[in-house]
């Protein structure tokens, strides 16, 4: 008895045959990708001035704007993808094994996604080499240093967990020719030295990996990134010690929600209703009414807080625009987004008949953009009230509205988020086949096979 | 070891600003970024109100928490005398020091630093005009070059050997006040231990020097003033700033009178949008 109830030969199928929905995904994200580096050139030619960010102080702006929040919610993506995926291999969720691989691909390409953000945000990435050389002196006290050497860790990690889970599946689709074969020598790369025998071994590889990369995602998601902006003293916005599991909750929350948009979109483009079967987004609706709920408990805490009359005159000021000043509309949407996607997701557990796997991907699309919207708000918000009294008074206030070309190209890390996934679908198995049922050709010789002994 | 810093008496200071526009044109900064700038600003409602003027420069801190921030040491403490500069040929630009300064002192290039001062790029046609009017200009008065040009600016500086001072630095970095680190650095008499604000100011507000060293000027002036209040800005941030204020403290209800500068972006539009002649005249007409 396999864990997916489905064949080698279905699995594989995307590999095999390309529908027209496919090539009109692949132009519209290619067009898309191209926008953001037509954007980015430009940025490139003209300097950060055609953003809409500026320096605080004199000049009435916001340093940090829409890039930063953009990576802050890829990195929380990224995490969900992998966690998902290691905790399958860790407490043997069998049922979640379909989206495993999906999930690993996700982070994978979330993972560059934020660090293009960032580059994106910075002013001279001609110079960014220097963030290299200089590392055993700013690694002492640069969050954003830290933050280069997670990123990078659990890029390393999160790329040879796949790669050793892959190898098996690689070898067997060789072997019966399953593949491409246009793309044999990336297979032939990816197989360097593989023998048989090395099954149980990468097995219990995987198994280490995977603990490791799950004791990493509460020290990025809830350490590194919300360093950034937690030890910043000055910013009453941004300053406390929750920030770092409130973030760490966000993250979990969008990360979960965009497996279940991409789960379902394979489900959709494949027909493979019976491959990831309604359990599966069963589980993840429960997973994300308890990562939504916890998530609005930690917003809760920050506006009540804030708001108390006691509260410092800046977080005092900052949570009133919040909630009734500048920030109000995106602050609301927000939640708002959370909020109905959460009676959505409630609904459908106390009434199963309202589930279907369109409006669960809805939910999550919801959840995953307020999420989004909230990191944006987040970065924005500490920048408004960057400092205290005396000099918080006496400054001009600051204020931000986005450009074009930076919603291009933040919003366009999306778009080639996707393009990457189209590729990558059309390279490698998206389902780990080791666990499926054999075709039912081979299935039909072992049967012979037996009968002869 | 000693560590410049300034004693600013703002109970002297009338707001005149003279200091915010030597700043301007001895660092040639581009439009919108003012390395010092002064603060005027009133207290208390009609018919109780006070009006007061700060002037607020880099604090020139010991405990600078953009240099700890700084993911590529760009952003540091120079030890010989305390300044903190910042390296533009390592910065990359992330604005981090920005954020991590609660002093509101750090000011990006947005553009090239010649669109930014002029309203072209120096690549322009209208700007290779103007340069070879003024070259001309120059070759007829003494002929040392760039008279638009402040030729201590593009120097290096010590320790890295790299140019740290004046704000037209290349596109994309980050500038802030330097304590005139070209003039410190200048092996001139007159120029080292001076800044062009403090050198400018009608009344003398400003007082700039080592502030370990008993007989340095902020020190003398310290001593003499002993009676005024004595306070700094933020002084409970753990920065440990250098820059001393003798006089009112602003209270926290202190409200600044601009509610906005002029908007750089429409001044650079407007220039880049002069008539040619008007540039390329030979320092005679003005329309």
């Amino acid at each position: 008895m396999s864990a997916i109830d489905a064949d080698v030969e279905r699995l594989t199928e995307p590999l095999r045959r390309t529908s027209s929905k496919f090539y009109v995904a692949l132009a519209v994200t290619a067009i898309l990708s191209l926008a953001t580096a037509v954007a980015y050139v430009s940025q490139l030619r003209f300097g950060m001035a055609v953003t809409g960010l500026r320096g605080w102080g004199t000049q009435g702006g916001v340093p940090w704007g829409l890039y930063i929040g953009t990576f802050i919610w890829w990195i929380g993506i990224a995490h969900g993808g992998v966690a998902i995926s290691a905790a399958v291999r860790l407490f043997d969720f069998e049922e979640y094994l379909p989206i495993a691989r999906i999930a690993e691909i996700l982070t994978l390409i979330a993972l560059p996604m934020a660090a293009t953000n960032i580059l994106f945000d910075i002013g001279r990435p001609d110079t960014l080499w220097v963030m290299i050389t200089n590392w055993p002196t700013t690694v002492q006290t640069s969050p954003l240093t830290w933050d280069m050497t997670a990123t990078f860790l659990y890029f390393i990690m999160a790329g040879t967990y796949l790669i050793i889970t892959l190898r098996t599946d690689l070898h067997d689709c060789l072997q019966r020719g399953t593949l491409p074969s246009a793309l044999n020598p990336l297979y032939k790369l990816l197989l360097i030295g593989y023998r048989p025998s090395e099954r149980e071994k990468s097995a219990q590889m995987a198994w280490w990996m995977a603990i490791g990369i799950l004791l990493l995602v509460p020290l990025m998601s809830g350490g590194v990134v919300p360093w950034l902006f937690a030890t910043m003293g000055m910013h009453p916005g941004w300053f406390g010690a929750s920030h770092g599991p409130a973030m760490f909750a966000e993250s979990m929350t969008s990360a979960i929600a965009a497996v279940v948009i991409t789960a379902a979109a394979f489900r959709w483009a494949y027909g493979w209703d019976d491959v990831i079967g309604d359990e599966i987004f069963r589980g993840l609706n429960k997973a994300l009414i308890a990562l939504v709920l916890v998530t609005l408990w930690f917003l809760l805490q920050s506006l009540v807080t804030g708001s108390y009359p006691a509260a410092p005159a800046e977080t005092g000021a900052l949570t009133q625009s919040l909630v009734a000043g500048r920030m109000a509309v995106p602050f609301w949407l927000a939640v708002g987004g959370l909020l109905v996607a959460l009676a959505y997701l409630v609904a459908q557990a106390l009434r199963p008949s309202l589930y279907s796997v369109a409006a669960s991907a809805v939910a999550a699309f919801l959840v995953t953009s307020a999420i989004l919207l909230k990191k944006i708000v987040f970065v924005v918000e500490g920048l408004l009230y960057p400092t205290r009294d005396p000099l918080a008074g006496m400054f001009p206030e600051n204020s931000y509205w986005p450009t074009i070309p930076e919603f291009t190209m933040a919003f366009g890390t999306i778009a080639v988020a996707v393009l990457i996934f189209l590729v990558a679908t059309k390279i490698i198995p998206i389902v780990e086949l080791e666990h499926a049922s054999p075709a039912p050709d081979e299935a039909a010789e072992s049967d012979a096979e037996v009968t002869e002994a | 070891m000693s560590q410049m810093g300034m004693v600013i008496d703002v109970e002297r200071c009338q707001g005149c600003r003279a200091c915010m526009v030597a700043c301007k044109t001895e660092n040639d900064t581009p439009r919108g970024a003012f390395w010092m700038n002064v603060f005027r600003y009133e207290e208390g409602e009609f018919p109780d109100v006070e009006q007061g003027f700060t002037p607020n420069p880099c604090h020139h801190c010991s405990e600078p928490s953009c240099a700890d921030v700084c993911p590529t040491n760009a952003r540091f403490k120079r030890e010989e005398d305390g300044i903190v500069l910042t390296d533009y040929s390592t910065c990359i630009g992330c604005r981090y020091c920005e954020v991590g300064c609660p002093y509101g002192v750090n000011f990006f290039q947005w553009r090239d630093p010649e669109e930014g001062q002029y309203g072209f790029a120096a690549d322009d046609e209208l700007a290779r005009e103007v340069r070879q009017n003024l070259e001309e200009l120059d070759a007829d008065l003494d002929g040392s070059g760039g008279a638009w040009e402040n030729p201590r600016l593009q120097a290096a500086q010590e320790p890295r050997g790299t140019k740290m001072g004046g704000g037209n630095h290349k596109v994309g970095t980050m500038g802030k006040c330097t304590f005139c680190v070209h003039r410190q650095d200048s092996g001139d008499d007159e120029l080292a231990g001076t800044t062009a604000c403090e050198e400018v100011c009608p009344i003398n507000v400003i007082h700039f020097g080592d502030m370990e060293d008993p007989q340095s000027k902020p020190r003398q002036y310290l001593e003499e003033k002993g009676a005024k209040q004595r306070w700094k800005m933020l002084e409970n941030s753990g920065n440990e700033p250098n820059v001393v204020y003798l006089g009112d403290k602003p209270s926290n209800a202190a409200r600044g009178m601009e509610n906005e500068y002029k908007d750089t972006d429409e001044a650079i539009e407007a220039e880049r949008e002069r008539d040619a002649a008007y540039l390329v005249a030979d320092g005679g007409e003005v329309q």
